[in-house]
């Protein structure tokens, strides 16, 4: 369990132009499963997550996260263990690449972390391997290949550090609907088959409506809800008062019921839709 | 209808190893809203950088309004063009909105009296008339994207290009660069050139040119398009959202008509249910 | 990160900040070279007190302006040392033994920082009180003489102007590129030599690929709206020279007249 405790971070905090990005934030982030952090631009969901793996310290309030505690105003000397646990993948994740070969860069994670250097070129081809980049692609320079390629690589980075708990920040910002969804299918396996906690930010909701298991919705640096994603998008008004873009799913069966046609909250995909409306209608 | 552009056998490559395209043609024709849709990797930005003329062919033709493209008349060219790009930051070029579209102006020799009128009618065109003394760093993408398009009207261009130019923004953002997109597709004087992977916002234009691999896949219409799903996912792309209804509908056996809104799908199977 | 900064311009409506750039960056440089003249205490302390009130005027906390002189601590820590191990004259003011310190070398040392602070007094006024885009335009109307004896002054100013819009673009850049690595265990703080430069390096490559790639975007979008180099422009933005820059130019002349009377008469 990942938990935040009155957790308030300030930007600048002895500047004019300070600003609160969290305010009193208490939530809890299920192990083992898929977690949405949604909300618009300025939300907090950036600041939030990069309090999972202490590259910011809170400013007041705790945070409980794989055993360590990181209290505001305490220095704690683990960061760095802390930081194997939870990998963080960055938006455009792809600008982290520098290495002279793509295998190199993949086994710098590793290596950072006291893995020995034949371990790491190891783990880096187990990483590979699993983001969809074959042996071909070891000895070539990261710069030399394409866009989706680059952000899978940098993505394999962070797996090779192998960590519990994956964070994604909008690891689909510019892939195209193909590149998006191997994306999404990929953090799927590594959820279901090694079992790996995902929290990912986005702005996609048709991925949360897809992929995720909770969904946790932040406005002006307080956490409005946390609720099984399915049932948060069956909250019409909240999705309403908060300007939140519905899936198309969602929004079609919002415009039936409209129309006095109700469909079953448990349907989900348009086959079942299609399927319910032969067995009904 | 008269032609805007005309692309013919249109073969360009980056390291003259592998060519990005290989022979692709297509027209567009004046007024028209046309999109180019591929994954990323069909070649698709390619051609917009070609017809703006900041790549050259390796071989075939274009022509913009008739006159054949060469390094002598690019420039020329270029005047009747605009062209918005896919990464709002990086043509953010000055320090102010109002100075950013001024940028264009200046550079026609535009006379300075003359451009706080023009600047605001055109900041006013995209609802950015508050935003004009504000700095990139206090906008949003979509705001940034909405300055770009501004800066680019002000220069009266006769066919607009958008580059991908939704592709990194935040629904609110893309959804106000399609809303402006859609709207001027009502000014027939000027052609819209968009490139994009997004399905939906394809399904609103007059015609449809499919990439893959840097090769044409497909010319037609939305309808014509999005009815060959199969081949459209294997060449990395989908179908919009009604589409998509309607193909689950067919797989149980309901057959329902194209849509392009999903309201008027919803009034489809609203009165299916009343019989 | 603030400390990059320093400089920032902050936006007031005060007298300081309605002069013209141009008489500004003119009034700098004079007050610049009268802080070379060696003028004494009383030229320095003449000096200080005209900065203080401009200062005044400006609104500007003198918080904000000692917070520039961090940077330079260090800097003025090594002069003092380099002074008192080379300079013998004076009256001995300490004798460690192996190590003799003699008054000059503290005064001299004083003097170099004192200038220093004023130069930093001033040119932080400058960038504080004046948008970026009006010096740059500032600087491009000043060197506009000189275009004659081939100075690309408009150039300059355009190269300028781009830098300043994209300072803040690639501050955010390099933290979150720093963010990023930080992730896959570098520690920028700590460690090795080895560890350090592996750190650098892992920050400045990512970087430097990523500034290339927005040069050439943004050389593109310049481009694709009609920018040619070389090519007249007309300018939108239009600077108005009134009297109380003129008053502000006099007086900074008025201001070195007075350094080099002081200077001659000691």
């Amino acid at each position: 369990m990942v938990t935040f405790k009155e957790l308030s971070y300030v930007y600048a905090p002895d500047m004019p132009y300070k600003t609160t990005a969290l305010d009193r934030v208490d939530l809890d982030i299920t192990e083992g499963k898929i977690t949405a952090i949604i909300g618009k631009t300025g939300s907090g969901k950036s600041t939030l997550v990069q309090h999972l793996n202490a590259l910011l310290l809170p400013t007041s309030g705790t945070l409980e996260i794989e055993g360590y505690t990181i209290k505001a105003g305490e220095k704690t000397s683990k960061l760095k263990e802390l930081r194997r646990k939870v990998g963080l993948v960055f938006q455009f994740s792809e600008y982290q690449l520098f290495e002279e070969t793509i295998i190199k860069d993949v086994a710098f994670g590793p290596k950072n972390f006291g893995v020995s250097e034949e371990e790491a070129l190891e783990r880096a081809k187990k990483a590979l391997e699993l983001v969809g980049l074959d042996p071909s692609y070891y000895q070539r320079s990261p710069l030399d290949i394409s866009g989706g390629q680059k952000r899978r690589a940098a993505i394999a980075g962070i797996l090779a550090i192998e960590p519990e708990i994956i964070v994604l920040d909008e690891p689909t910002a510019g892939l195209d609907p193909k590149g998006a969804k191997e994306m999404i299918g990929l953090f799927a396996m590594l959820n279901k088959k090694m079992h790996k906690t995902i929290i990912i930010v986005t702005h996609d909701n048709e991925i949360v409506y897809d992929f995720a298991d909770d969904v946790t919705l932040l406005d002006g640096g307080k956490v409005v809800c946390k609720m099984k994603a399915h049932d948060f998008f069956a909250e019409r008004e909240l999705l309403e008062s908060h300007d939140i873009y519905r899936p198309r799913i969602v929004y079609l069966k919002e415009l039936l019921k409209d129309k006095g046609i109700m469909i079953p909250d448990d349907i989900h995909t348009l086959a079942d839709l299609a399927a319910f409306w032969r067995d009904h209608e | 209808m008269k032609k805007i552009v005309e692309v013919k056998d249109v073969i360009f490559s980056y390291d003259n190893e592998h060519d990005a395209l290989k022979g692709v043609s297509f027209d567009v024709e004046e007024g028209s809203y046309t999109v180019i849709l591929g994954h990323n990797g069909s070649g698709k930005s390619t051609i917009a950088k070609l017809i703006a003329g900041l790549l050259a062919i390796k071989s075939g033709s274009i022509a913009v309004d008739g006159k054949l493209m060469s390094l002598e008349n690019i420039a020329e060219i270029r005047k009747m063009m605009g062209i918005v790009f896919q990464n709002p930051d990086n043509q953010f070029i000055a320090s102010t909105v109002r100075e950013d579209i001024a940028f264009g102006l200046e550079n026609y020799e535009v006379d300075p009296l003359k451009m706080d009128a023009i600047i605001e009618k055109y900041a006013g065109l995209v609802n950015m008339k508050e935003y004009l003394d504000k700095e990139p760093s206090n906008l949003s993408g979509g705001q940034k994207q909405r300055v770009a398009i501004a800066g680019i009207l002000a220069m009266r261009p006769r066919l607009l290009i958008f580059d991908e130019a939704t592709s990194m923004l935040d629904p609110t953002g893309k959804e106000e660069i399609k809303k402006i997109i859609y709207d001027l597709h009502t000014d027939d004087t000027l052609t819209i050139l968009s490139i994009t992977h997004d399905i939906e916002e394809a399904l609103k234009a007059d015609k449809i040119i499919v990439l893959n691999e840097g090769r044409v896949y497909k010319i037609g219409s939305p309808k014509e398009i999005f009815s060959d799903a199969k081949g459209l996912r294997d060449i990395g792309l989908d179908i919009p959202f009604t589409y998509k209804v309607k193909e689950a509908f067919a797989d149980v056996g309901i057959r329902l008509q194209e849509h392009n809104k999903v309201e008027d799908l919803v009034e489809e199977l609203w009165s299916l249910s009343k019989n | 990160m603030n400390n990059i900064v320093f400089g920032k311009y902050i936006p007031l409506d005060t007298p300081i900040h309605r002069l013209d750039p141009r008489a500004k960056i003119l009034a700098m440089l004079i007050a610049l070279v009268a802080i070379f003249i060696p003028a004494g205490w009383y030229g320095y302390g003449i000096i200080a007190v005209v900065i203080l009130f401009v200062i005044h005027l400006s609104k500007i906390k003198l918080k904000v302006i000692f917070k520039a002189f961090k940077p330079m601590i260090f800097m003025m820590c090594f002069l003092l040392v380099i002074n008192v191990l080379s300079v013998k004259e004076g009256a001995l003011l300490l004798d460690l033994g192996f190590l003799e310190i003699y008054s000059k070398a503290i005064i001299d040392t004083l003097y170099i920082i004192v200038r220093l602070l004023l130069m930093i007094m001033i040119t932080t006024i400058l960038t504080m009180t004046t948008k970026p885009l009006d010096l740059t335009l500032g600087i491009e109307y000043l060197l506009t003489p000189f275009k004659k004896i081939g100075v690309p002054a408009h150039e300059i100013a355009m190269i300028i102007s781009i830098a300043l819009r994209f300072i803040p673009t690639i501050i955010e850049e390099t933290m979150r590129i720093m963010n990023s690595q930080k992730s896959r265990g570098v520690d920028f703080e700590e460690g090795k030599l080895k560890e350090k430069i592996s750190a650098i390096i892992s920050l400045i490559v990512p970087l430097f690929s990523v500034s290339l790639l927005r040069a050439d975007e943004l050389a593109n979008a310049m481009e694709a709206r009609g920018y040619v180099p070389q090519a007249p422009r007309t300018r939108y933005r239009r600077l108005k020279y009134e009297r109380r820059d003129l008053i502000l130019v006099i007086g900074a002349f008025l201001l070195l007249a007075l350094m080099i009377t002081l200077a001659i008469v000691i």
